[in-house]
């Protein structure tokens, strides 16, 4: 099934807090100093996926990127990072004072807007198998 | 051409570079009053709420272990890096000779053959950060082609600048390099990543986060 992505309600939603996004996603050195303050990174045998900047960069960073213009198997990707590899707990910490979470967060608002999300009732196995894969 | 980038290109992108960063720190500030505002008005706290703010001393255990506990080595080069990265272009005799017969003032030289160390280890830094770019597996992950063009940019004035002094190929040559290379740095700054500069110093003190030093709070809303 081939579902439309309203590519206006996501720009729309992204231009709410766009100054803000954009002065986030500049100023991300790329240290990956962020890595180990995740405790899904540390206890996911490291693997960069769990990285918070990684997160960002391929959630809220592809959407603004593109401005909003992105395809349906895009946003199923950006599902898997930002309610799935992430779970909002704001332990994460920048030496930049980058607000990870408040990113995640709105990631999925963006996601939500397009009927995207996940149910954590009817996808329990996936939270469970995806400590061995990588 | 050669007039112009020895001449008023040197100004402009001077100017570009200053007028840039206040422009930056301007727009961090405005940014997290904005952020402020909503706050007040939006979330009203009820009484189930469990809001949550992080101490200073938290704050301080969060920076030592999550960062400098684990990063020693890095943080380390990263400061002698940068140490030597803001310094030696301002201490670079000839840069000197150039502000006195601008305007009269100039500031401490260093000898010669010491700026041409410190631009030696500048240089090595650079090329080890490249090489963590390439061969360390989470910081490639999230490199893309703009990281490593920045690499590029802020390298390129000490490698020709170095290159002029020693009289290396052809040295009129060089030395329009170098200073074509050294406005393109500067124009990059604010524009780019590179304004990581100001916004180590402003965001973690101003921007509303728990964990930053902008006292956020959190509030934990329960659901149902
Ligand atoms: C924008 C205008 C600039 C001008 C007009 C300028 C001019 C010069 C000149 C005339 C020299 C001496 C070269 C020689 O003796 O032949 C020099 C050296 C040098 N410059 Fe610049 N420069 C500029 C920007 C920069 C920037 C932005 C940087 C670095 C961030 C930089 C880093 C250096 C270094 C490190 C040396 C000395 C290298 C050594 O002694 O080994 N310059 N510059
Ligand atoms: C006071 C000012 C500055 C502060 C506090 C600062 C802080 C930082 C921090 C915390 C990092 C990440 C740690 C690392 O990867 O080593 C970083 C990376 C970097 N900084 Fe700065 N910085 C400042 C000024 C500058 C300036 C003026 C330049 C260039 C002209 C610069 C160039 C870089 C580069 C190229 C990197 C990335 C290294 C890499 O690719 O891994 N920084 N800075
Ligand atoms: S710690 Fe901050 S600046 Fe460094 S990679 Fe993570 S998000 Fe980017
Ligand atoms: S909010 Fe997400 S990225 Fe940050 S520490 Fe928690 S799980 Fe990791």
């Amino acid at each position: 099934m081939e579902r439309v992505v309203n590519s206006k309600e996501i720009k729309s939603i992204l231009d709410e807090h766009k100054d803000k996004m954009k002065l986030m996603l500049k100023v991300c050195v790329r240290c990956t100093f962020c890595a180990e303050t995740c405790f899904l990174y540390r206890s996911r045998e490291q693997n960069p996926k769990y990285m918070p900047s990684m997160k960002i960069i391929n959630s809220i960073g592809k959407l603004y990127k593109k401005k909003g213009k992105v395809k349906f198997e895009e946003l199923e990707k950006m599902r898997e990072i930002v309610f799935h590899d992430c779970v909002l707990c704001t332990r994460c910490s920048c030496p930049m004072g980058i607000n990870i979470p408040e990113m995640i967060a709105l990631a999925r608002r963006v996601l939500r807007s397009q009927g995207i999300y996940y149910s954590y009732d009817k996808e329990p196995h996936s939270i469970a198998t995806s400590n061995t894969e990588i | 051409m050669v007039d112009f980038i020895t001449g008023p290109m040197v100004w402009i992108s001077c100017l570009f570079f200053l007028v840039g960063t206040i422009y930056q720190v301007y727009s961090i500030r405005k940014l997290t009053r904005k952020v402020q505002k909503a706050d007040k008005k939006k979330v009203v706290p009820e009484k189930t709420d469990f809001i949550t703010k992080d101490s200073l001393s938290f704050k301080i255990r969060m920076l030592k272990y999550s960062f400098v506990g684990i990063h020693r080595e890095k943080i380390a080069l990263s400061i002698l890096f940068h140490m030597l990265i803001i310094f030696t272009p301002l201490l670079v005799p000839a840069h000197n000779i150039l502000l006195k017969q601008s305007f009269g003032f100039s500031l401490l030289s260093l000898p010669e053959s010491l700026i041409d160390l410190t631009t030696i280890l500048v240089i090595l830094c650079f090329v080890v950060f490249l090489l963590r770019r390439i061969f360390v597996e989470r910081v490639r992950a999230i490199s893309s082609f703009s990281d490593y063009a920045i690499l590029i940019i802020a390298a390129a004035p000490f490698v020709t600048g170095f290159l002029s002094c020693q009289q290396f190929f052809d040295p009129r040559t060089i030395y329009l390099i170098h200073i074509l290379t050294g406005e393109i740095m500067l124009i990059a700054l604010p524009l780019t990543k590179l304004v990581h500069m100001v916004f180590f110093f402003f965001g973690p003190l101003i921007s509303i986060h728990k964990q930053t030093f902008g006292n956020g709070k959190e509030i934990l809303r329960s659901e149902g």
